[in-house]
């Protein structure tokens, strides 16, 4: 599979501060490859370094196969950008700011305007062509930001966190669109603070932190790294001491009642449930609704990076 | 290239606030100009001189009195069509290019009273004027209750009875010395007119109009004013200021072209704005700029580079905001605008006595060079003047242009 990014020892330093330290990446034609990290954990700056809006101080960046240089039009003319601040004319209207963006990478006009009318069907602004940004709400400025770095069919396509501040249903038609331009053969490189968007649409994902890579691999390989399991959650009077005997069973990392639920979490093991049940049986008590939940990449990406709060 | 200039214009015409310094403001200015200049130009205008003059006696020197008033003036009988014989001098009265406004009374004090009963007329009489011994006397009225325009009539009628007694002088002391050359007609004749002893030779193709240079100098401030393009313009394409300018950096279009398609989207914003200003002054206000509308629109488009120019210099001083960009501009700009005379006459003064006293910092001002290129193809009847101002122009731009290269080509940054 033909390798669409692959990015060796970068290093980016802010005077004293370093943001990518030997930071490493690659990434293969036709996935869909999560960036994570807390704010400040490098992922925008890997992104602009790769795009060469900032200059880095060692390391080797290629896409499509070749190195990548400012003047790499040939490359840039196959790349889609979807920034993280919404980066278009407020003067312009829907139309011609998609038209813009999209004469940035192709020159032909007939071709152009086809591509502008398919990029609004895409994302649902065919009703509002006319209409200028600031008349636009947070959902339907997400939709044209993303219009516009992805109407000239790229192959490449660079989301950095597209959904922020967006309601449920436009970021769910998000979504839908960036798998649906997987489908049709574009890479994404897609960071979000959005667990369950990562989880939901990527094919494989790196945790990075201190401009370092903590983890990568697909969700299911993430989640095996971790410490914490199941979390089993059952409705039950539980006695102290049939509570003590539950958290003395193998592999429970803790036990403790809430709100007269039994809530238990486990490493990864197969009994889990089934010896949490016999215990409870054993001092007989009658056990209501069960939930046995596997771990997140939410509970994998607080173990890796830690719960202390970032700046 | 075409759709960074297309979007681009329609961009920065979109845009509030560009408009509004580069074509409003200068309009709004030029009117408030109008308004301000018109009793200036009314002044400046030749205007007749109201006197009440005592009719002369019918002897000898009260009819050369009475050819010399008919040379000189004209009065409400000669607009009628006619007035008693002894005033007609059979000349041609012209009430428009005469220099005395006559009414004739019989006494003195009809004179004063008439003077004085006229004092709060629009025009009022200037004074009145009695033949006596042969040599007029003239009365004006007082300072406290004449105005500006009553005080130069009453010059230009002491000025004229003044003539008028030098003359008489002449003939006395030539009575004196030669009698016989009294008998020569031509002689006789030469003492009735008067004395052309200078040759008038025009100089400029068109007559200097002292209000003219302020108009001039306003199209070299609207002119300047169009950096804020510029300004405005570069801010959205740099990616260190602007998350706009960092997403058409990663585009696939060269940098150079982004760059040569905004600059010259702002130098046609630019020029039409000067053009709209100028076409207001040149066919609403009706000014001349003697006739050199080409080599006008030359000059406008030669500013409007330079001004771009400007603009792209200014933008790009690092770590100051856009307000703080927009602030330096427009220092510049009333800065350059004081020494190209716009701020009224001491200003127009102080240009002058730089550009006698210090011509190079006449060279180094962007808003003198092109109000004085509007001046030279008014004036002057060669393109020479125009063409050194045009070259000084030409190397303004290029300068401003050279500063702004490093950051105009800059396309990665350390931190955006």
């Amino acid at each position: 599979m033909e390798e669409m990014v692959l990015v060796k020892n970068l290093v980016k330093r802010y005077d004293d501060v370093i943001a990518l330290d030997h930071f490493s990446l690659d990434i293969a034609s036709g996935e869909i490859f999560g960036l994570l990290g807390p704010n400040g954990s490098g992922k925008t700056t890997a992104i602009n370094c790769i795009l060469q809006l900032l200059s880095y101080d060692k390391g080797e960046i290629k896409l499509f196969g070749q190195p990548m240089t400012q003047t790499s039009y040939d490359i840039k003319r196959r790349i889609g950008v979807v920034p993280q601040n919404v980066a278009v004319f407020e003067s312009l209207t829907v139309k011609e700011n998609i038209d813009y963006f999209c004469g940035l990478y192709v020159t032909d006009k007939r071709e152009r305007k086809r591509l502008v009318l398919e990029a609004m069907e895409f994302v649902g602004l065919e009703d509002y062509e006319r209409a200028r940004p600031k008349k636009l709400s947070g959902g339907l400025l997400r939709r044209l930001n993303i219009a516009c770095g992805i109407a000239h069919k790229p192959q490449l396509i660079f989301f950095d966190e597209p959904t922020v501040a967006v309601d449920p249903q436009s970021r769910a038609s998000i979504l839908v669109g960036i798998q649906q331009m997987n489908a049709q053969g574009a890479t994404i490189v897609y960071t979000s603070h959005y667990m369950e968007e990562v989880e939901q649409i990527c094919t494989r994902v790196m945790i990075m932190d201190k401009g370092k890579t903590l983890a990568c691999g697909t969700s299911e390989e993430l989640k095996v790294l971790v410490h914490a399991g199941e979390k089993i959650t059952i409705e039950a009077n539980v006695s102290q001491a049939a509570l003590m005997r539950i958290q003395s069973l193998d592999h429970v990392i803790s036990a403790k009642i809430n709100e007269g639920r039994l809530e238990v979490t486990c490493e990864n093991a197969e009994h889990n449930v089934a010896d949490v049940l016999a215990e409870l049986s054993k001092a007989k008590i009658r056990p209501g609704r069960i939930w046995a939940e596997p771990p997140t990449l939410q509970d994998v990406f607080l173990e890796i990076t830690g719960r202390e709060l970032r700046d | 290239m075409l759709i960074t200039i297309r979007y681009t214009l329609i961009n920065l015409i979109k845009t509030p606030g560009i408009l509004i310094w580069t074509l409003v403001f200068p309009l709004v200015l030029s009117t408030v100009f109008v308004a301000m200049f018109s009793s200036i130009d009314k002044m400046a205008e030749t205007q007749t001189v109201r006197v009440v003059v005592v009719s002369p006696p019918k002897d000898s020197s009260g009819v050369a009195f009475q050819a010399f008033l008919d040379e000189v003036g004209t009065s409400a009988a000669d607009d009628d069509g006619g007035r008693d014989s002894t005033n007609d001098g059979g000349r041609d009265a012209n009430p428009e290019s005469s220099l005395l406004d006559i009414t004739y009374v019989t006494t003195e004090e009809e004179a004063k009273t008439l003077v004085v009963d006229h004092l709060q007329d629009e025009q009022p009489y200037v004074g009145y004027v009695v033949l006596r011994d042969g040599l007029p006397e003239v009365f004006v009225i007082g300072k406290q209750s004449a105005s500006e325009s009553q005080s130069i009539g009453s010059s230009i009628l002491s000025l004229v009875m003044n003539a008028y007694s030098e003359r008489m002088s002449l003939v006395g002391q030539l009575a004196a010395d030669n009698p016989a050359a009294l008998e020569n007609p031509l002689v006789l004749k030469s003492l009735g007119t008067q004395a052309q002893v200078t040759q008038q030779v025009q100089l400029t193709l068109h007559h200097p109009q002292e209000t003219v240079r302020f108009y001039f100098a306003l199209l070299g401030m609207a002119a300047l004013f169009g950096g804020s393009v510029g300004i405005v313009a570069l801010q959205l394409l740099k990616p260190n200021i602007s998350s706009l300018g960092a997403r058409r950096a990663v585009g696939a279009m060269s940098h150079s072209k982004s760059v040569a398609g905004t600059i010259i989207a702002c130098w046609i914003v630019c020029f039409t704005c000067l053009c709209v200003t100028f076409a207001y002054l040149r066919f609403v206000v009706q000014i001349d700029f003697g006739g050199q509308d080409a080599a006008a629109l030359v000059i406008l488009a030669l500013a409007s580079l330079l001004a771009t120019a400007l603009g792209c210099a200014i933008s790009s001083i690092p770590k100051i905001p856009e307000d703080g960009k927009n602030g330096i501009l427009t220092g510049v700009v009333c800065f350059a605008s004081l020494f190209a005379g716009l701020y009224g006459q001491p200003t127009m003064e102080l240009a002058d006595a730089i550009s006698k006293q210090v011509p190079a910092l006449d060279l180094i001002n962007p808003a003198t060079q092109i109000s004085q290129a509007f001046y030279s193809i008014t004036y002057y009847d060669s393109y020479e003047p125009l063409i050194g101002h045009l070259l000084i122009m030409a190397i303004m731009t290029f300068v401003f242009f050279v500063l702004s290269v490093q950051s105009l080509r800059r396309q990665r940054y350390a931190s955006l």
